[in-house]
């Protein structure tokens, strides 16, 4: 449709003219690609131990140096922020699909899939997110698989009840009861309507999503839940630098750069997208 | 015009001049308009919608946005420019000498306090020695006076449990707590419909007949100005085109936007299959102000002088003048008497 | 009003024995899970007896009843791993996590909502952006970086405080809290800021102006209240994230609390005192929860006159 797109072009126009969203979107891209090419970016990998350069300086061989266990601090961060962008990204992804498929369904068909469901997310939500995450990883095991699941099973309330609220919100446009009086089918309705007026929000959603996995996640590391030892995170890093705060402080620094890089970019480019849908102004 | 004699001056404004910074540009939404409001008289704006007239007196009041900016002009009132009163001096001249009702009176009540709490607040913002007793018997006869029955469970109740013409009661109210020498009002009835808007206007007209206070009352309904104004100020584009008694206005309206207002005054007579007229055109953009008269797009007498220049002021009457070519150049204008 | 406190201190009890549901399950039906090994009879109390007059047997339903009629009437939360009642040492770690996240909330509440609205204020001047720029950052960086970063401030530079303490004074909690603090005083500014530029903007902002009431009066008495409504709706998750903190700040400065506890007893695998510290960690978010609900109440007319009871109607007792 012609309108939507103007729509979509003036929200792009409003988006690039904000700087700081653009730039933390392009921060947040690189890094990003960076850790997804990390086995070419290094030639060091996160795992193997050389006792010869314990805690070396940054040299030109390390160029961030090595830990405790003379493992290259580079490719630690590189592979590290592998698990954890890909943690904090999947499971929000998946929070978003299952979410949003639960809010439609509550919101579009209300009746009893909707108390049913909405129960449910009330009960899920009021498990504390960190609470679900140890109790999962106490009761099924120390995998970071079941650990990602956690935290998408705790970030669903939050996706699907945005989404039936949206989604009943705009149920009860007439220009819906329209559709429907003429005839038009449910996915149809769905396709074009519904999911076209909750696009912004849930996008908004999605970057604090994003942010929040990645805090609880770099957490859960810190704390030793989920991920097994020679595997980097930058939460498990910044446990790794903090027994070294005073003589190598190197580690923790820059773990936790990296944490709050991400955060802050992701951050910025949510605000700016909520200021480009804004449709004030 | 202004130095007619009859009563004195309140409220004399002098070629105020306000823009709005907005990302399209500056927006020139008032540009140098003057009029002036005497004691005890009521004084029509009137003009379209995003025409000015609204900006024009928040920016007297000193209650415009960090975006929008006083670029010249002065506002006189008692003979003190308020436009460059201090913080404080304004905070105690509004409310108690100079008093505002706006057009959507539910939105202008703060929703988490009572209506009593924020009466007796605005008395006692402006005389600390009146103790809380006291205000809340005399927000209480000010709630009766315009005409809410039940003045004590109004004053218990919050705004969203009101109506809007309940609502509008309040405000007029509140603004008339301290007993202003001028009530300005912005679209007041506009809100509400027609049968509360006729009771407001009702009981506006009754409240400043009998305290004697000023009143500018801003609308785009001239069947309101009829009612309730002396005179009245023409607005268009940010610029006044006309001013005049209301009587002067209605039986001689000079400029053709003038005459274009009038026409949509809703008339009991009109043919019933008639669609209602309406200005043709597209309303002024005040961001790229064209040279010259801000009507001539639409206006149905245009000539080529119209594009050029913004036209002279033109005396018709004792205080009666027009902005309008068509005058200046001795042209009878062809609509000119129609709706007398 | 009373009635609606009543009614949502009463609504703690379902939203803690759904939680515990929950984690009970996932606890229960692991291998070698000591939650299994709980006896179901022998209190030699009412539950005992009701027990026995249903003809229950010793399963997951009655382990589940009997563990909350434990919990809830005797404060009884077993055996830990060890083989002490947990009761004993919970006690102890309860008093340090709530002194921990009490400091955390109340610095919060006292030093975000004056930053938060200084900078709505001052919108776009350099102070706001200032203030934007620095809570950006101190809500971004993870409680361990922030306590890493204080840590090394005040006990290895300024040398103030020492870095091993013992927690019995409460001198001790100091680099703790303020690491909570701080990370509660970024968001928290964030969130004031935000909500107090909206209603800055209201029209209801102008008319007060327009009575004539000082900026003061017109920022503090009212745009504050009004901007707080949805601020406070917003705060049960941010108490959430405080408590996450808590548990980070805990297990980084060796604070033996509710945290550092569950988290030692996940690697012995200890269930009873995970189950334990579980339920009191969600005692103590739903409390906190349902106070920010009431100070929701308290603060938005709708929502109070709602549950109040009072049908108070708009009769139109207008004369013309």
């Amino acid at each position: 449709m012609n309108t939507t797109s103007n729509i979509w072009f003036d929200f792009l126009r409003k988006l690039c003219k904000n700087r700081a969203a653009v730039a933390g979107f392009f921060v947040f891209l690189s890094i990003c690609i960076a850790c997804a090419l990390a086995p070419y970016l290094t030639k060091w990998d996160y795992f193997s131990i050389d006792t010869t350069i314990v805690h070396a300086a940054p040299s030109r061989e390390h160029i961030l140096g090595a830990d405790n266990l003379g493992r290259d601090i580079f490719s630690r961060l590189l592979y590290g922020g592998r698990v954890t962008l890909r943690i904090a990204l999947v499971s929000t992804s998946l929070a978003a699909a299952v979410g949003c498929a639960a809010g439609l369904i509550a919101g579009y068909f209300r009746g009893r899939a909707d108390f049913f469901i909405s129960h449910l997310l009330d009960m899920l939500a009021s498990i504390p997110v960190f609470m679900l995450i140890i109790v999962t990883e106490a009761s099924l095991g120390w995998g970071r698989g079941y650990f990602m699941y956690a935290l998408a099973a705790a970030a669903v309330p939050q996706f699907a009840m945005l989404v039936r609220a949206s989604a009943m919100n705009i149920m009860g446009c007439t220009y819906i009861e329209a559709a429907r009086a003429l005839g038009v089918r449910h996915d149809k309705i769905i396709r074009r309507h519904v999911l076209h007026n909750i696009a912004p929000p849930l996008i908004i959603r999605f970057t604090s999503g994003i942010t929040e996995a990645l805090v609880i996640c770099t957490i859960m590391g810190y704390l030793g839940v989920g991920i097994n030892p020679p595997t980097p995170e930058w939460g498990a890093l910044a446990y790794t630098g903090k027994a070294f705060t005073r003589s190598h402080p190197l580690l923790i620094i820059l773990s936790s750069a990296a944490i709050a890089v991400c955060v802050i970019s992701v951050s910025l480019f949510g605000d700016g997208l909520r200021d480009a849908l804004d449709p004030r102004e | 015009m202004r130095e007619d004699g009859g009563s004195e001056i309140l409220l004399d404004v002098m070629g105020l001049d306000v823009s709005f910074q907005t990302r399209r540009g500056d927006v020139r939404a008032v540009n140098g308009i003057s009029y002036c409001v005497r004691r005890g008289e009521a004084h029509g704006l009137v003009g379209e919608s995003g025409g000015g007239k609204s900006v024009g007196v928040h920016a007297i009041m000193g209650l415009l946005g960090t975006s929008s900016r006083v670029n010249a002009g002065s506002a006189l009132f008692e003979g003190r420019d308020i436009l460059r009163l201090k913080k404080g001096e304004l905070a105690s001249l509004r409310g108690r000498e100079i008093s505002m009702i706006f057009q959507n009176p539910s939105s202008y009540l703060d929703p988490v306090f009572t209506i009593g709490s924020q009466m007796i607040e605005t008395i006692r913002a402006h005389d600390r020695s009146i103790s809380k007793g006291a205000a809340r018997s005399l927000s209480e006869d000010m709630l009766w006076e315009v005409g809410i029955r039940d003045p004590e469970r109004r004053m218990r109740q919050y705004p969203f449990e009101l109506s809007g013409g309940m609502s509008q009661r309040v405000m007029i109210a509140i603004a008339l707590l301290c007993k202003p020498k001028l009530l300005i009002a912005d679209e007041p009835t506009t809100a509400l419909d027609v049968t509360t808007q006729a009771q407001i206007i009702r009981l506006l007209k009754n409240l400043q007949s009998r305290s004697g206070m000023a009143m500018l009352y801003i609308t785009h309904n001239f069947g309101i100005v009829a009612e309730l104004c002396d005179r009245v100020s023409v607005i268009c584009g940010g610029y006044i085109v006309e001013q005049g008694s209301t009587d002067d206005i209605f039986y001689g309206a000079a400029h053709p936007y003038t005459q274009a207002l009038l026409k949509l005054i809703p008339r009991i007579d009109s043919p019933k299959n008639e669609p209602a007229p309406s200005i043709g055109g597209p309303p002024v953009d005040s961001v790229s102000l064209p040279k010259g008269c801000v009507f001539r797009k639409r206006c149905p007498f245009r000539m080529d002088i119209c594009s050029r220049d913004f036209p002279p002021r033109i005396n018709l009457a004792p205080y009666h003048s027009a902005n309008c070519w068509l005058l200046e150049l001795g042209k009878e204008l062809p609509g000119d008497g129609q709706n007398g | 009003m009373t009635k609606y406190i009543i009614k949502r201190i009463l609504m703690i009890v379902p939203i803690v024995l759904s939680v515990i549901f929950v984690l009970f399950i996932m606890l229960y039906f692991l291998a070698g899970s000591s939650i299994r090994q709980m006896p179901v009879f022998g209190g030699g109390d009412a539950l005992d007896s009701a027990f026995a007059f249903f003809n229950a047997g010793d399963n997951f339903i009655t382990k589940y009843i009997r563990y909350c009629y434990n919990i809830l009437i005797k404060l009884d939360f077993g055996k830990g791993g060890i083989g002490i009642g947990l009761m004993r040492t919970l006690k102890y770690r309860i008093r340090n996590t709530l002194l921990l996240l009490g400091s955390g909330i109340g610095t919060m509440l006292v030093a975000g909502i004056p930053a938060g609205v200084y900078a709505a204020v001052h919108k776009n001047r350099f102070s706001d952006r200032i203030i934007n720029v620095v809570t950006l950052l101190l809500s971004a960086i993870p409680n361990f970086s922030t306590a890493f970063l204080l840590s090394l401030v005040f006990a290895v530079y300024l040398r103030i405080i020492p870095v091993a303490v013992s927690y019995t004074s409460p001198g001790a909690f100091f680099l703790p809290a303020l690491t909570i603090a701080i990370g509660g005083i970024a968001s928290f500014a964030r969130m004031v800021r935000t909500c107090m530029i909206e209603t800055l903007e209201q029209p209801y902002i102008i008319a007060l102006r327009s009575k004539g009431l000082n900026e003061t009066g017109v920022v503090y008495t009212h745009a504050l209240k009004n901007a707080l409504v949805p601020v406070v709706s917003d705060l049960g998750g941010l108490v959430s994230r405080l408590l996450l903190g808590t548990l980070v700040v805990e297990h980084f400065f060796s604070v033996p609390g509710l945290g550092s506890l569950m988290m030692a007893s996940v690697s012995s695998r200890d269930h009873n005192t995970i189950l334990g510290c579980t339920a009191i960690l969600t005692v103590i978010l739903t409390a906190t929860n349902i106070a920010a609900d009431i100070l929701y109440a308290f603060l938005n007319p709708r929502i109070r006159l709602m549950y109040a009871g009072k049908k108070r109607r708009e009769t139109d007792g207008e004369r013309s």
